[in-house]
């Protein structure tokens, strides 16, 4: 049942499952926002976090990403629950690694639907009721590999760079509206995406960062935390780097 | 408030919102040429509308590019409007 009451701004995280995803659910459920999330399965880090959570506060629900339907179902039912829609953070994604020729079309596919096409139906889908409302701030998960090219990464680099090509145009389109959209290019930091590089790369990364360290979960946080607060309420169109200077 | 005068209330708030306060809207005015709206108005009465009817008939069978005057979105949310303008486009 809604409660007309309850004025807790509401926050969508696409892949709030584990990784960032998940620590950008619990971050916001810190701040007061009531969350939304969705992702295939429900990670056992989730499910001990709806546990120890008001359950008004954390919702969960399993969709496929690829699933146009059922993502903007997953939004519908968002946005009835709550009335309300405050931030959008689009962060699910997959890695797609390997040099082009080598790639299959299916693998192309499947990653330009997780990385491109869900954030553009998400993003359609949660304007809705923050046109209604005129306000709100969409958060695109970006990647320096969509600021510098990289071997082995360019599908998933030309599908961030892309994304940010989103949040330039959108920006544009609904700023009037008083709803600000802006995308975060993250580093590499300790995650699940770089689990796969070698402790050489990693230290060769590092040498070349002039802040001389990985980045961390809590940086991204940090960031998302200042782009959905008022101090950035000038903020939009934009892409924040947040890689200790690795691209500068 | 039946669907016919939600429709009317939230075209004249957003109306409103734009020019010189209205407090009646004759179905033949003209939204974008007489009533002033942006298309990024025509997305947020439809967002609202969502919000307040359940429904959106643009994300279907009805182009809003279709809907010009107040008598063109009012048809757009009546059912059996809905039915005639997307047997219109089959055609």
């Amino acid at each position: 049942m809604n409660d007309p009451v309850d004025q807790r701004p509401v926050a969508v995280i696409s892949g709030g499952s584990r990784g960032l995803g998940l620590a950008l659910v619990t971050d916001f459920l810190e701040r007061g926002y009531r969350v939304e999330t969705f992702s295939r399965s429900e990670s056992a880090e989730l499910a001990a976090l709806r546990e120890s959570t008001d359950p008004d506060a954390l919702f969960w629900s399993a969709v496929d990403g690829t699933d146009a339907d059922a993502v903007e179902g997953f939004v519908r039912a968002a946005a009835r629950r709550h009335r309300r829609i405050d931030v959008l953070v689009n962060n699910a994604a997959v890695g797609l690694e390997g040099l082009l020729t080598l790639t299959s079309a299916a693998a192309i596919d499947a990653a330009l639907r997780t990385n491109l096409t869900l954030p553009v139906l998400l993003t359609r889908a949660c304007l809705k009721p923050m046109l209604a409302r005129r306000d709100g701030v969409v958060i695109n998960l970006s990647s320096i590999n969509a600021l510098r090219g990289q071997t082995g990464v360019a599908v998933y680099g030309a599908a961030k760079a892309a994304l940010d090509g989103l949040t330039r145009g959108l920006a544009r389109e609904v700023g009037p509206a008083g709803i600000r959209v802006v995308s975060i290019a993250p580093g590499y930091f300790d995650s699940d995406m770089t689990s796969g590089i070698s402790p050489d790369q990693l230290r060769r990364i590092v040498r070349r960062t002039p802040l001389g360290r990985l980045g961390s979960v809590e940086d991204v946080l940090g960031t998302v935390r200042f782009l959905t607060s008022p101090s950035a309420s000038f903020i939009t169109g934009q892409t924040i780097t947040v890689d200790g200077g690795y691209t500068c | 408030m039946n669907w016919q005068e939600t429709v009317k209330a939230v075209l004249i708030e957003i109306v409103n919102e734009v020019a010189e306060p209205v407090e009646h809207l004759d179905e033949d005015q003209l939204l974008v040429d007489q009533l002033g709206l942006t298309s990024l108005h025509l997305a947020r009465l439809v967002a609202v509308l969502e919000m307040e009817l359940g429904t959106d008939p643009f994300s279907d069978e009805v182009p809003i590019t279709g809907v010009r005057t107040v008598g063109d979105l009012l048809d757009a949310y009546d059912p059996a409007g809905q039915v005639r303008l997307g047997a219109g486009e089959q055609s």
